[in-house]
């Protein structure tokens, strides 16, 4: 299992879910989501810890930022 | 874009952001100008049928756009404006409204003769009405404290004025929960395999390329504002206006068109006329010793004709915060020796 990716939909959510998390305590970082045959992706994914996925996305959710999908982090596959 | 300047373009619209009482980034949205902003807004929200009240100062970024709109059914009504009375000015845009009004949109300041309009009662009017407002704020971001709490639907204003960034950069500050249209589509860098407009913001209003320089130098621009408080700005270029108009005001040839501009109803720009002159001669003649003022109509035609300078045009001192007392002195020398 790779490391959980949060895929969401511009640069601009992934940067304040960044900052979000991080008022959580939630580390993370951001990177361009990977492209994958038959994947839509053309978006930008916040990347945490396996064990802190669930709850991160959970945080980001309920602060408004518009989660696309879950995927794993680039080159971990 | 790379992750690295997406970051500082973030960083970008956080400082707007917190400079315009802003919760959430994203409804920053840079443009390439405050008229650019203006089109988006009045474009993106009007449809067929539609009426429009404005105030009788309107820059032609507003009144161009009104008048395109004209051939798709648009109407507009001017609401005069009573300099240092308010009630009256809100209620000839009350009287303006009708049963097919959508929209108010007014300068906050006029570009011209400084005029104040009282905005947050019109925005308040505007909603008990259950009508949008647009503020346009190009001549007052910088010298009023501006806050969207107050409840504005869209805020319109440039970068290179009071907010001292450079030429080719401007806002456009949405309240949470509009739903204009797009007057321009095109790559955002998200949702690409979609051809339709990404709905998010900002990306919504932010196709192509973003200027990464110019929102670099507005990001500077209103943190040096913020440094030196909003307030403080504007009591400088009072201070230095006051001055300007009491001196001017005992000029022989010179005329003023406005009371003393006080803070209540104006922002500190002053325009003015001296007999048997054209403006743009004494622009010219003012240019020659160094002085940069802008004369003519301003882009504002709305707003002449209210003090009937349309033909002559006038004369526009706008001081900024690294204005000096002297170089005020230095502007009364030279037009002293005009007659």
């Amino acid at each position: 299992m790779g490391i959980p990716a949060i895929m969401v939909s511009s640069v601009t959510y992934a940067l304040r879910g960044q900052k979000i998390l991080r008022s959580f305590g939630i580390k993370s970082e951001i990177e361009r989501t990977a492209r994958r045959a038959g994947e839509k992706s053309c978006s930008y994914s916040i990347v945490v810890a396996q064990n802190e996925a669930d709850e991160a996305e959970k945080i980001l959710i309920k602060h408004g930022i518009k989660v696309i999908g879950r995927t794993e982090r680039l080159g971990e596959k | 874009m790379s992750l690295a300047a997406a970051e500082k373009i973030y960083s970008a619209r956080r400082t707007a952001a917190n400079f315009f009482g802003v919760e959430n980034e994203e409804n920053v949205i840079f443009t390439p100008s405050c008229t650019t902003s203006l089109n988006m807004a009045i474009k993106g929200l009007l449809q067929s049928g539609d009426h429009v009240v404005v105030s009788s100062m309107e820059h032609n970024a507003v009144m161009r756009p009104l008048e395109r709109l004209k051939s798709k059914g648009i109407t507009y009504t001017k609401a005069d404006v009573f300099i240092g009375d308010d009630d009256r000015t809100t209620d000839s845009f009350r009287h303006a409204i009708n049963a097919k009004t959508r929209l108010i949109i007014c300068t906050q300041a006029s570009n011209v003769w400084g005029i104040r309009l009282p905005v947050e009662r019109l925005c308040a009017l505007a909603h008990a009405y259950g009508l949008l407002f647009v503020v346009d704020a190009a001549q007052s971001a910088g010298v009023i404290p501006i806050d969207m709490h107050e409840g504005y639907d869209v805020l319109c204003t440039a970068g290179h004025k009071g907010l001292y960034g450079p030429m080719g950069i401007g806002l456009m500050i949405l309240s949470g929960n509009n739903i204009m249209q797009t007057i321009i589509e095109g790559g955002t860098g998200s949702n690409s395999y979609s051809l339709e407009q990404p709905g998010e913001l900002p990306d919504r209003f932010e196709s192509g390329t973003p200027n990464f320089p110019g929102i670099m130098g507005l990001k500077s621009g209103i943190e040096f504002v913020g440094s030196r408080k909003v307030e403080k700005i504007a009591e400088h270029e009072f201070k230095l206006i006051r001055y300007l108009y009491n001196k001017l005001e005992k000029m022989h040839g010179i005329k003023l068109y406005t009371p003393m501009p006080d803070e209540r109803y104006f922002v500190p720009v002053l325009s003015f006329n001296a007999d048997g002159y054209d403006s743009e001669e004494v622009a010219a003649i003012l240019n020659k010793n160094n002085i940069a003022v802008r004369a003519g109509l301003h882009c504002a035609p709305c707003a002449h004709e209210m003090m009937d300078t349309l033909d002559c045009g006038a004369v526009r001192i706008s001081p900024s915060v690294f204005t000096k007392p002297n170089d005020i002195d230095r502007l009364i020398y030279v037009l002293s020796k005009l007659y």
